[in-house]
């Protein structure tokens, strides 16, 4: 039965990580594509090989966070690891289907806070969750003074366009590498912390190559639909925004902290809005950004946590 | 039939040659033409989630601006036109506004895609062609890339430049050969008539074939007429190549629902997979 739960979890992992592929498409590639400097094919292969560069390399402090930072490993048997992976793969999908915002970060977490509480184990709130709030809250705010400041930067540099979108195209490459290094951890977390998976680089790798296939199935149809002249932002804006996004969430991989790249891009490009005067982001976008914070953990949280009641009952599993 | 025409547009890179070929369908009474942008819902949410800013009025902005060009085409070649912007889900929002303007033919262009693309997003081409009643003149973009680099207005001939008529004798058959006088009048010369035979007797569909050939010779076409076995629709689909036809012309069984999703109408298959422009009448 345990090699049944394995595979569960792997399948589920798996299918989690090809969503934040695709999912966040747009948020690394979509200034460069609006922008027309790619077509959709070269894009969205940049993006994978990026992606996939930075979960193998830079991954490594998410997974042991994730994996291992939020409950103790010794709980983390293989049917644990499996409900949590599936729960964060079906919330995913059900959300994505209804249209509702989601984060995946907050997802991963939370299906495991979720487990956590079903099965009564000891939760780092202070050690480790905490410091997540803290990411969290703090991804779309410093991704805004980022996003300000790498913008005023751009724009006083007074350098041919041809340049200009050399750079961001070395933007949306940075953008891509910070998604392997600090989202693509989430789908593997639990496959390192039960012990499936014991190398780092490995489990790494692993993430790398789903969310690098999530970009090229899902994502490039995706990104294709936005089409070319929904997304209006001048370069300057552009180049400041990704880089804004890309660093915020670069520096919270290398502290071990998942965040969403949407928020951050959120951030980045109103924070470059206030550097050009242009009004980007609307308030609205903003309230919704709270919303999903809550809707993301809380309902993660439930889901997890009677999956878990309903399948240890059923199935008979702890 | 081709007096009033939709033509959703999402200015693709051949966007603008294929309504210019459009042009010639002048002789066969076009008089008016509507052109449709539709702001995809599904596009919007998804740039928004990725925390890309969207601002509508600059791209119905944008959108105006891109229409002036084709609208100042049209009007100099003495047509009516009407520009539309909405949003919504674009196949919907297609066949909605054909309904709405009550043209006679739906003009779109398609690429051909990779099928993981199809497997994941769907094309709104095969969308329109399913919901809508009206036939759907689908121009495939990579017929006019062959040609590209010579004069844009031999688009115009050479889209009719060689019809082929594919009939099962069906009534939806018969409706679409009442298309093929009128595409006569908007240049086509040459027509192949095809039957894919699966059953009745060879010499009865001979004769019918023969029948027909006489007519469309009586119109002013040059016609050659084959009688072939095979699956209808791999069959057409190679023809159509080989003769070097322009353009498919066929009539679509609305399948049942589930029959539909599940195998697929001939018109459908061929659609999405020949190289040829198609023209559906339903």
């Amino acid at each position: 039965m345990e090699t049944f739960y394995i595979v569960g979890m792997i399948i589920a992992g798996l299918f989690f990580g090809w969503t934040i592929g695709s999912h966040y498409t747009g948020a690394v590639m979509g200034t460069a594509y609006g922008a027309k400097i790619f077509d959709i094919r070269t894009a969205t292969l940049i993006m994978a090989v990026c992606a996939l560069l930075g979960a193998t390399l830079q991954s490594h402090e998410v997974i042991k966070t994730v994996g291992a930072g939020i409950i103790p490993i010794e709980y983390l048997t293989p049917f644990r690891a499996m409900i949590m992976m599936l729960n964060a793969a079906l919330v995913t999908a059900v959300n994505t289907w209804l249209k509702l915002p989601i984060s995946t970060a907050q997802l991963a977490c939370f299906s495991i806070v979720g487990v956590g509480l079903a099965i009564d184990a000891p939760i780092a709130w202070g050690k480790t969750m905490l410091p997540l709030a803290i990411t969290w809250v703090g991804t779309p705010l410093v991704g805004c003074l980022l996003g300000f400041i790498f913008t005023k930067t751009v724009g006083a540099v007074k350098k041919a366009e041809k340049i200009k979108r050399a750079v961001l195209i070395l933007a949306c490459c940075y953008a891509s590498f910070t998604l392997g290094a600090n989202n693509s951890g989430l789908a593997v977390s639990v496959l390192y912390g039960s012990g499936t998976v014991k190398s780092l680089l490995l489990a790494g790798f692993i993430g790398g190559v789903v969310v690098a296939i999530g970009a090229l199935t899902w994502g490039r149809p995706l990104l294709e639909k936005v089409g070319l002249h929904i997304v209006q932002l001048e370069i300057n804006s552009a180049i400041g925004a990704q880089f804004g996004q890309a660093t915020t969430a670069y520096i919270a991989a290398l502290l071990g902290y998942p965040t969403s790249m949407n928020q951050a891009i959120v951030g980045a490009i109103g924070g470059a809005g206030l550097a050009r005067g242009v009004k980007y982001i609307q308030l609205k976008v903003v309230k919704e950004i709270v919303i999903n914070w809550f809707v993301s953990l809380i309902v993660s949280g439930f889901t997890a946590y009677f999956l878990y009641k309903i399948f240890s009952w059923l199935l008979g599993a702890k | 039939m081709f007096s009033k025409i939709l033509y959703p547009t999402k200015f693709d890179e051949f966007s603008f040659p294929i309504l210019k070929s459009l042009t010639c369908l002048k002789s066969a009474g076009l008089r008016e033409i509507v052109l449709l942008y539709v702001i995809d819902e599904e596009a919007i949410y998804y740039a928004k989630e990725s925390g890309l800013p969207v601002d509508i009025e600059q791209i119905k902005k944008t959108t105006n601006e891109k229409m002036m060009e084709y609208l100042d085409y049209l009007k100099s070649n003495e047509l009516s036109v009407k520009t539309k912007i909405t949003s919504g889900k674009v196949v919907n929002e297609i066949v909605k506004e054909a309904e709405i303007e009550n043209v006679s033919l739906i003009v779109t262009g398609r690429h051909k895609r990779h099928m993981i693309d199809e497997l994941f997003i769907g094309s709104t081409t095969d969308g329109v062609v399913k919901k809508s009643p009206l036939p759907v003149l689908v121009v495939k973009y990579h017929t006019i890339r062959m040609i590209e680099g010579k004069l844009t207005e031999q688009f115009c001939p050479n889209l009719f430049r060689k019809i082929l008529y594919a009939t099962d004798w069906s009534e939806h058959s018969e409706r679409a050969k009442k298309y093929i006088p009128l595409l006569y009048n908007a240049g086509a010369r040459e027509a192949v008539i095809v039957h894919v035979m699966e059953d009745g007797s060879k010499e009865e569909n001979e004769k019918k074939l023969n029948a027909l050939k006489q007519e469309l010779e009586k119109i002013g076409f040059k016609v050659t007429s084959h009688l072939i076995h095979g699956k209808p629709y791999r069959e057409i689909i190679n023809f159509a190549s080989q003769e070097d036809a322009s353009l498919i012309l066929m009539g679509c069984h609305g399948k049942g629902f589930i029959k539909g999703i599940l195998i697929g109408s001939v018109s459908q298959r061929v659609l999405e997979y020949s190289d040829r422009s198609v023209l559906i009448v339903k």
